[in-house]
């Protein structure tokens, strides 16, 4: 991933959670009609709808050796 | 954050700590340690002020005990929910309490570096430190092993391998409380030079002697609003100013300090983790199954039919079990005052109403059972994850599906679940609409209504009966989410966050505690207004005693008891016969005179045209303290003595009842309307008490009262007026 936008409380915990500039981010599946969406970083995975995920601007890459 | 605080701790090395507490992120089997630890010594009460448990205990070790608080799960040490909150306040010491003497940060080797965050913000906080290494085992079937030894270098901190699960390293880790930890060694983190700067600068204009804390506060957008909280809007211009700048420079001025402590972390974890080339392909098939589009949500209705299907079916034989021993006990103990009003007030209004709550609670500690199962396998994380957009099409957040599965058994544990609701407002909604669950008191309702008019359709008639009337109450609840979401509750859902965590056994001692928590809320909510209210019920009921007969049914008796003593014994049954009849149409005439059903012949015309009569009138008023007392209600209305709800005498004699003028009371119309009446009214004292503890105010109680009242009388009026003109 490459960075993140939005509103500075949400940014500040995406990065707790582990949404660091460079670190390999993976969109494992939507739920049902679309949202929301199943996402992992690190060794964690989290649920987050669209308007959060929208937030975390990647750029593409192959996911690493699978994790979990 | 270091400073002061670390001359008194190091001060107080050689004393034995009086206060432990354990934190940790959500998950990472935190509660597990905290029973390994204290056993059975917990006592479960609330923060003051502030609606987040507060879950302490006692830990005995040789020559004394140890106080152990278990803090709610958190990320980080800048809080953004409630929960996260009570954590930095209480570690602060800034709560209600003073700080603990020793801080365990329970740490999930499964997922170090996000553990190892909150651990490096607590060695910073100058407290002394123990680590609790967790589920190693969850991380060596990932193919990762961590250094126990090489983390405890790295951290300065005392490091213990546990196993929540199966109490493994508890001893080692009770010792090292007793022992004390140790302050910490903090990370030093690589923030900008210009941040440097500009907090030096910053702190010579504003006078303030720690420039290192002020880096913190400038670099995160938590730090930086607890730092304008603290401050009180002093120097609030300068600091603002210092990150605008900060910002032009192009800092993140939100996210610095959390990024930078990564790259620390991420600098150390080479050094105390081997990663092998395991993986767990399982767990990513199971989540292929349970959250995909089309088989998850079909595993998902499967999962919660089945959940009901086991709970109403085996808990079965335990209601029974209480039903005939509250019954045997009551009329045991009524023996002992003899026949008059003493026995009748101890039979039919004390142990009645212990009774009319305790036979509910087999059915919801059931139902807890399996919802706390799920909970600990990760699966309701995956449900939340599943239904978040079909409930956020009512405005609802993902998070209030456990809440209001919980509400299936008793709104009361249901609006307590609903805290762990980071937004106020969708809180609010939630527990709002959890008393349209159709809860287990309905049931009876339900059991006795169906029972009287429903089961001659036969087949699979009663059953869709019930079913629509569970579904009525889901619909009406996603009706009114939205109305509130579109009138007072305004405003978009919270953002989510909501992690999924790895599948797992449950631990069956956690279900089993959990459990009995959530049961004891239910019991101590609910119990003491439902035996008040019994009571009250029955006085009204059995008051007053000088109602004017229109017979005498003394005299009558009596003649009839003298021609039995003449009678042949063929006659003699007949009589006894006579008897028993004039005996109900006395207390028929007696309860028409009391004060209860004064009010139900008082209300008669105001319900009439949902197809009420009197005595149903009774019944629903009664209800209004709490459903439980409708089936003992009708009972009494009946005459029929002691029932419950499957009492063939109770449904031949509500099948058999008349209005005046000879229609039957009864018909499935009614019992349509009745049903819709008791899924909408707001009809639970206790529900209503707790609703105001857990918003501070009168104010949500009594509108959702008089709204659902309103609201259900308006159904069930429409269900029966139509229902006539269709000709039913």
């Amino acid at each position: 991933m490459k960075a993140i936008e939005g509103e500075p409380l949400l940014r500040e915990r995406l990065v707790e959670l582990g949404f660091t500039p460079g670190t390999p981010v993976c969109v494992e599946r939507r739920a049902p009609l679309g949202d929301p969406l199943h996402v992992r970083v690190r060794r964690g995975a989290y649920a987050m709808r669209g308007d959060e995920a929208r937030c975390i601007l990647v750029e593409e890459a192959p996911w690493p050796a699978p994790v979990s | 954050m270091a400073g002061p605080g670390v001359v008194t701790l190091q001060a107080t090395i050689g004393r034995r700590p009086r206060r432990a507490a354990l934190v940790g992120n959500p998950n990472v089997g935190k509660s597990s340690l905290f029973n390994v630890l204290t056993g059975l010594r917990q006592r479960i009460g609330n923060y003051p002020g502030i609606t987040v448990e507060r879950v302490a205990g006692t830990m005995s070790v040789p020559g004394g005990a140890i106080e152990i608080l278990d803090l709610p799960g958190a990320y980080s040490l800048l809080p953004r929910s409630p929960d996260e909150r009570v954590t930095r306040d209480t570690l602060a010491g800034r709560g209600s309490e003073a700080a603990p003497d020793v801080v365990v940060v329970v740490v999930d080797a499964a997922n170090l570096e996000r553990s190892l965050f909150l651990t490096t913000q607590v060695i910073e906080t100058g407290m002394r430190v123990i680590v609790a290494l967790n589920q190693l085992d969850v991380a060596l079937a990932q193919g990762v092993s961590v250094d126990a030894a090489a983390l405890a270098e790295h951290l300065g901190v005392p490091v213990i391998k546990t196993c929540g699960r199966t109490g493994g390293g508890g001893d080692a880790l009770s010792a090292a409380i007793a022992a004390g930890g140790h302050v910490g060694r903090t990370l030093a983190l690589s923030l900008p030079g210009e941040a440097v700067e500009c907090a030096n600068s910053l702190a010579a204009k504003i006078g303030a002697d720690d420039p290192e804390s002020l880096v913190g506060a400038l670099c995160s957008a938590g730090a930086a609003a607890a730092w304008l909280e603290r401050s009180a809007g002093r120097d609030a211009a300068a600091f603002r100013a210092a990150r605008d700048d900060l910002a032009a420079r192009g800092i993140d001025v939100e996210t610095a300090t959390a990024t930078a402590r990564y790259a620390a972390i991420e600098a150390l974890t080479p050094a105390v983790t081997r990663t092998a080339d395991a993986r767990q392909r399982w767990q990513a098939r199971l989540d292929r199954v349970l959250t995909h589009p089309y088989l998850g949500t079909f595993a998902l209705l499967a999962i919660f039919l089945f959940l009901f299907l086991v709970v109403f079916s085996w808990s079965g034989p335990a209601i029974d079990f209480v039903d005939e021993q509250m019954g045997a006990f009551g009329a045991w103990l009524g023996g002992l005052f003899g026949t008059g009003l003493m026995a009748s007030f101890v039979e039919d209004g004390v142990v009645a109403g212990l009774g009319a709550f305790l036979v509910f609670v087999p059915q919801i500690a059931m139902l807890f059972i399996c919802i706390e199962a799920l909970e600990d396998s990760g699966y309701l994380a995956r449900a939340a994850f599943l239904l978040d957009r079909v409930m956020g099409g009512v405005g609802l957040p993902g998070r209030a599906f456990l809440p209001l599965l919980s509400g299936f058994a008793c709104a009361i544990p249901g609006i307590m679940a609903t805290r762990a609701i980071e937004s106020r407002r969708d809180r609010l909604v939630t527990m709002a609409i959890l008393p349209l669950m159709s809860c287990q008191a309905r049931l009876p309702v339900y059991a006795v209504v169906v029972g009287a008019l429903f089961t001659s359709f036969g087949g699979w008639v009663p059953s869709v009966v019930v079913i629509s009337m569970y579904a009525l109450g889901i619909v009406t609840a996603a009706a009114v989410a939205k109305g509130l979401r579109l009138s007072v509750l305004p405003g978009a859902r919270s953002p989510l966050l909501l992690e999924l965590p790895p599948y797992r056994m449950p631990a069956f001692s956690m279900v089993l505690r959990n459990t009995a928590r959530r049961t004891w809320s239910f019991v101590a909510g609910a119990g003491p207004i439902i035996v008040v209210l019994t009571i009250a019920l029955w006085a009204t009921l059995t008051f007053p005693q000088d109602v004017e007969l229109t017979r005498d049914f003394g005299a009558e008796t009596a003649a009839i008891e003298q021609q039995m003593t003449e009678a042949t014994p063929a006659q003699q049954a007949g009589l006894s016969a006579q008897i028993a009849e004039l005996r109900t149409l006395e207390s028929s005439e007696q309860l028409r005179g009391s004060y209860m059903g004064r009010a139900g012949v008082w209300i008669e015309p105001v319900i009439e045209p949902l197809g009420f009569d009197w005595k149903i009138g009774v019944a629903v008023i009664g209800s209004f303290a709490a459903r439980e007392v409708f089936v003992p209600t009708l009972g009494v209305v009946y005459s029929v003595g002691e029932v419950e709800a499957e009492d063939a005498g109770l449904l031949a004699s509500m099948r058999s009842d008349r209005w005046p003028d000879g229609r039957p009371v009864f018909t499935p119309l009614v019992g349509i309307s009745l049903l819709v009446f008791y899924v909408i009214a707001l009809q639970c004292a206790s529900t209503l008490a707790v609703l105001k503890r857990e918003t501070n105010s009168w104010r949500w109680p009594i509108w959702l009262f008089l709204g659902y009242t309103g609201l259900a009388y308006l159904a069930s009026l429409v269900v029966y007026q139509v229902g006539l003109l269709l000709g039913y």
